[in-house]
């Protein structure tokens, strides 16, 4: 028995690894392997190694006119208040729903989780923007993302509000708790899971997008990760530098990957806790 | 439910604590739903605020858009009738754009739910080496999509690396995968698909693992072998992930641009031009009012697949 | 942390967002000093341009906030920001008459007809800055793109043939190279845009000088059996179905043709002057080794003639914005960057002059030979830049006659459909 589920267990790691191989390894590499080569090799696209190595000029090119640090801040002053928001008046939200009987939260509730599919519309929402003066803003940007995002923090929480038994909010009402307490001190840590999961769909999106990025910041001070990539890979009189784009590319998505390798076990942990429910 | 057992874990450890912050004991007394109805509301609002000023009101101008003669040649907004979506059906861009934007959909979907299930089935127990390969797949899911057309761009060209490994079994292989008509959408698809299984990879190994212990146990005594049991057992509890990743998957393909957009820019001819490559076509000419029709039809689109297919998988479930 | 506590610190964290960013969101210019103004400009402006604008802030002590539109998508990404009523106070854009137009400029750009530039640059605003109302909305100070045939010199020398300069010379020359293994035209569909050089200068090489105006008045139409437009893609067609053509058509990108004249895999490239400096790229930089392998020859379909385009880069449109203060500095700018300030651009540019009054730079062989393609001439203005709408929907249609989806007729047919519409939208009359 013990024999048989080892072979099982080796020919499935070497599966995966011959799998994985090409799946990530490959591009990966690819990405990697051209940020060290000069412009002119890194042409080609292909895989081999670079004859002339340009490793720190590649990247100190990316930090210096790519404006990396300048656009890692502004990514990260965008992310984190929209994805605190988003959790925060998300959970709050999702409670409500998931307790309450109203047709009209449910109605609400249904409109909100339409959200999460539909696709934003960019110029109305300029123009709402303008009516706002807040159009060309980083906070008319941030409030934008809230309110295109809130629908997946908002259906994964409600589904998992309504599969928690309600003996401990009523518990702690009779003895005295405000709503506010309650739902600080027993909903919050009770969802942080779901919480995470969400804020992990949250940032990938969030920390990518472009399109809405494009035409909401412009202005070279406020810009985000992706739109310095964009116009960096765009900025030559000459032909695209794939060298320094993918300088650019692994610079951007490496402060993702350190994240996400620190949280990778807590991220399966809040799914499996039943995310799933909506 | 399935989570009950979980729930209930998370649920006994907090009890204590929860007792401990507000120095009580618990007693049975009135349920909280009740009172929450009323009040609900408050805690409601925000979100409601949020999505309604942010999301739903955009919504609700760019239909006056949609049915408007806007153009950049003048300011003036007026209503058009169906005429916008007349132009579109006439210029032959409406219906061929829907069919390249199902059909990308379509293979994205199940390229990533048949996939993402292997793995997730491979990756399922919380080992150092699983955790190992459930990142590294991950991986793609954090490129951004532009990053992920470019590698691929560079993957499928016809001098590139997949050509040079065909070539080693047929010799001067230099099949275009992204420039010829019969091959291109399903290249993009699946790079679309390619970015996003990690995800789908990590949601179907939560539903997997949610599958209550006792279940499985029961099906082995009853004489299963490892396929009956997840055909018969695991994957009919996988429901809510099984629903969770499609809706998500096939609906977030509906908005593709930036994957086409790098990879082939809507060529070669019209085979990847995408209700959303056509948008900005509509733009770069000026033309607003169509444009916006185009976005209303990728709504309308969403809502028309998404409603009657969340309705399907939910009855499914609650069957199972 | 306690839960209490990460929600305080959370509270705590969003408000310092929240002052920071509104200290970002406020950024009203000061009345009594120096203004700020912004920019939209294209992310393709080369350092010289870039210098140009350092050059103003340091003369005029006003600020420039340059937001940068991507090359890639520069015409909707402009459109579209202008469409929800953002307004620069200066923009950099195609100044053919049909974008122009795109910008409703009687509403919102600044007539600049009056301004001592117009006057001192020859025959330029003849092809282009102007609206259809026959204003000039644009100040141009780069040369125009000159769009011909990039060729290999050594593989023509092989062949034992001279550049082709009409579309005879094409065909024939094309029999001898194909024997020899080499395609005659490498034409990049990969980057959409190229694929209209072979219409686009054969319809204007071909049409009689007034053929616009028979568009416009609707005794011609371009879907016509002896439309220009409809030649320019059938012989487009001709070349692709005779083999002239690289195998690749559908993914190469520009950057790809470039490379395979250069190193001669491809005997030839019809695109524009502009992509001269990714040529300088492809020889590493060298200028001389370049002259060596590459040379330029203006091309018509009938005969030789050199056909010319404004372009984008270096050419800037006022918007009205009802601010007195900035629209003077707006001015104030245009006035430096067409005087003041354009001698030390042309200069560090390396570019031809088109305001009198400043000599040539000293340039490539490669560029010189362009220049005197502009020169020889006669130069033609692209007819095809003035009709309603740019025929920009050329593209994605000429895309569908290389995967051969349309025939020529059809594209034409499209075309001038697309034509109906946009000079409706135009309100013009008689539509």
């Amino acid at each position: 028995m013990k024999l048989r589920s080892t072979v099982f267990t080796r020919l499935r790691v070497i599966g995966l690894t011959l799998f994985a191989i090409p799946w990530v390894g490959i591009p990966i590499w690819m990405v990697i392997v051209n940020s060290f080569k000069t412009a002119g090799e890194a042409a080609d696209l292909d895989l081999s190694l670079p004859k002339d190595w340009s490793v720190v000029e590649n990247y100190m090119t990316v930090i210096v006119q790519g404006n990396y640090f300048q656009a890692l801040g502004n990514s990260l002053l965008v992310s984190i208040p929209t994805i605190l928001a988003v959790s925060l008046i998300g959970a709050s939200a999702a409670w409500a729903f998931g307790r309450s009987r109203s047709k009209g939260l449910q109605f609400a509730f249904y409109v909100i989780a339409l959200s999460m599919l539909l696709p934003p519309t960019l110029i109305p929402t300029i123009f709402l923007l303008r009516q706002m003066a807040l159009d060309g803003t980083t906070l008319g940007y941030i409030l934008v993302l809230i309110g295109t995002r809130m629908g997946v923090v908002v259906f994964l929480a409600t589904g998992f509000v309504r599969s928690m038994p309600v003996d401990l909010e009523d518990a702690a009402a009779i003895d005295g708790a405000s709503r506010f307490q309650v739902f600080v001190r027993i909903i919050l840590p009770l969802l942080a899971p779901v919480l995470f999961v969400g804020s992990v769909i949250l940032i990938i999106t969030v920390w990518g997008d472009f399109f809405f990025a494009q035409f909401l910041i412009p202005g070279a001070g406020r810009e985000t990760l992706p739109l310095s990539l964009y116009s960096f890979a765009n900025s030559s009189a000459q032909s695209l530098r794939w060298n320094l784009v993918f300088a650019h590319v692994v610079m951007s998505g490496l402060p993702l990957v350190l994240a996400f390798l620190f949280a990778q076990k807590r991220v399966v942990g809040g799914l499996t806790e039943g995310a799933l429910k909506g | 439910m399935k989570t009950r057992a979980a729930s209930a874990s998370i649920i006994s450890e907090t009890e204590s604590s929860a007792n401990l912050l507000l120095g009580k004991t618990g007693r049975p007394g009135l349920p909280l739903g009740r009172r929450l109805s009323r009040t609900g509301l408050w805690f409601a609002l925000p979100a409601i605020l949020f999505v309604g000023v942010f999301f739903v009101i955009p919504q609700v101008l760019n239909l006056r858009f949609a049915f408007s003669n806007w153009t950049t040649y003048s300011s003036e907004i007026k209503f058009n009738g169906l005429d916008n979506f007349a132009s579109l059906i006439d210029q032959g861009y409406l219906f061929q754009s829907i069919g390249v934007t199902i059909t990308y959909a379509l293979i994205a979907m199940v390229a990533q739910n048949v996939i993402s299930l292997i793995l997730a089935y491979s990756l399922k127990d919380s080992t150092r080496v699983n955790g190992f390969f459930r990142s590294l797949f991950f991986l793609p899911v954090l490129l951004s999509p532009l990053a992920a057309g470019y590698i691929w761009r560079g993957l499928l060209a016809p001098d590139g690396p997949l050509n040079d490994f065909i070539s080693l079994f047929i010799p001067g292989f230099d099949w275009a995968w992204l420039g010829e008509t019969s091959t291109a959408l399903a290249s993009v698809a699946l790079v679309d698909a390619w970015k996003w299984i990690g995800l789908t990879t990590l949601v179907y190994i939560a539903g997997i693992n949610s599958v209550s212990k006792e279940l499985l146990e029961a099906a082995i005594i009853d004489g299963a072998n490892a396929w009956q049991t997840f055909w018969r057992v695991t994957f009919p509890m996988l429901a809510p992930a099984f629903t969770f990743n499609v809706v998500v998957t096939l609906v977030g393909a509906f908005s593709a641009y930036d994957v086409i957009s790098a990879t082939t820019g809507g060529g070669p001819g019209n085979t990847t031009r995408s209700l959303n490559i056509i948008l900005r076509t509509q733009w770069g000419q000026g033309n607003f009012g169509t444009g916006s029709a185009l976005g209303l039809t990728v709504t309308i689109l969403v809502v028309v697949v998404a409603i009657p297919l969340v309705w399907y998988l939910r009855r499914r479930e609650a069957k199972i | 942390m306690k839960h209490s506590q990460k929600l305080g610190a959370a509270v705590a964290m969003t408000a310092a967002a929240g002052l920071v960013l509104s200290g970002c969101a406020s950024g009203g210019s000061d009345p009594s000093g120096p203004v700020t103004l912004t920019l939209w400009h294209n992310t393709q402006d080369p350092q010289a341009v870039l210098d140009l604008y350092a050059a103003y802030e340091a003369e005029s002590g006003n600020k420039l906030d340059l937001i940068p539109i991507t090359s890639d998508g520069f015409e909707d990404a402009t459109l579209t920001k202008w469409a929800t009523g953002d307004r620069p106070d200066i923009l950099e854009f195609h100044v053919t008459s049909s974008y122009i137009t795109m910008l409703n400029p009687t509403e919102n750009l600044r007539d600049l007809s009056d301004e001592e530039y117009v006057a001192n640059s020859g025959t330029l605003y003849d092809i282009g800055g102007r609206g259809a109302d026959g204003k000039v909305y644009a100040a141009i100070t780069t040369f125009p793109e000159v769009w011909g045939l990039y060729y290999n010199k050594k593989v023509l020398a092989d062949a034992g043939l001279e550049p082709a300069v009409t579309a005879d010379d094409l065909f024939s020359q094309c029999e001898v190279l194909s024997a020899a293994g080499i395609p005659t035209l490498s034409e990049s569909g990969g980057s959409v845009w190229p694929p209209v050089a072979i219409p686009f200068l054969t319809s204007t090489t071909v049409a009689a000088p007034d053929w616009p105006a028979t568009i416009l008045d609707q005794s011609a139409k371009l879907d016509d059996p002896d439309s220009p437009v409809l030649e320019g893609l059938q012989l487009r067609q001709d070349l692709q179905d005779d083999g002239c053509m690289n195998s690749d058509i559908t993914t190469a990108t520009f950057e790809d043709s470039v490379k395979a004249v250069y190193t001669g895999t491809a005997a030839y490239e019809m695109i524009h002057s502009n992509i001269a400096s990714v040529y300088l790229d492809a020889a590493g930089g060298d200028a001389d080794l370049l002259d060596e392998t590459v040379g330029f020859t203006a091309w018509g379909a009938d005969s030789k003639m050199t056909v010319i385009n404004p372009g984008p880069i270096g050419s800037y449109l006022l918007p009205k914005t009802g601010d007195a203060a900035k629209e003077a500095a707006a001015l104030d700018f245009i006035r430096f960057v067409t005087g003041a300030g354009y001698a030390d651009y042309i200069a560090n540019s390396g570019t031809f002059p088109v305001i009198d009054g400043v000599d040539d730079p000293e340039t490539s062989g490669l560029l010189t030979e362009i220049k005197a393609a502009y020169d020889e001439g006669p130069t033609v203005a692209m007819n095809t830049a003035n009709l309603p709408g740019g025929l920009g929907g050329a593209l994605p249609l000429i895309q569908e006659q290389i995967a051969g989806q349309k025939t020529p007729q059809q594209v034409a047919t499209d075309l001038q459909s697309q034509l109906v519409t946009a000079a409706k939208a135009i309100g013009l009359e008689g539509w």
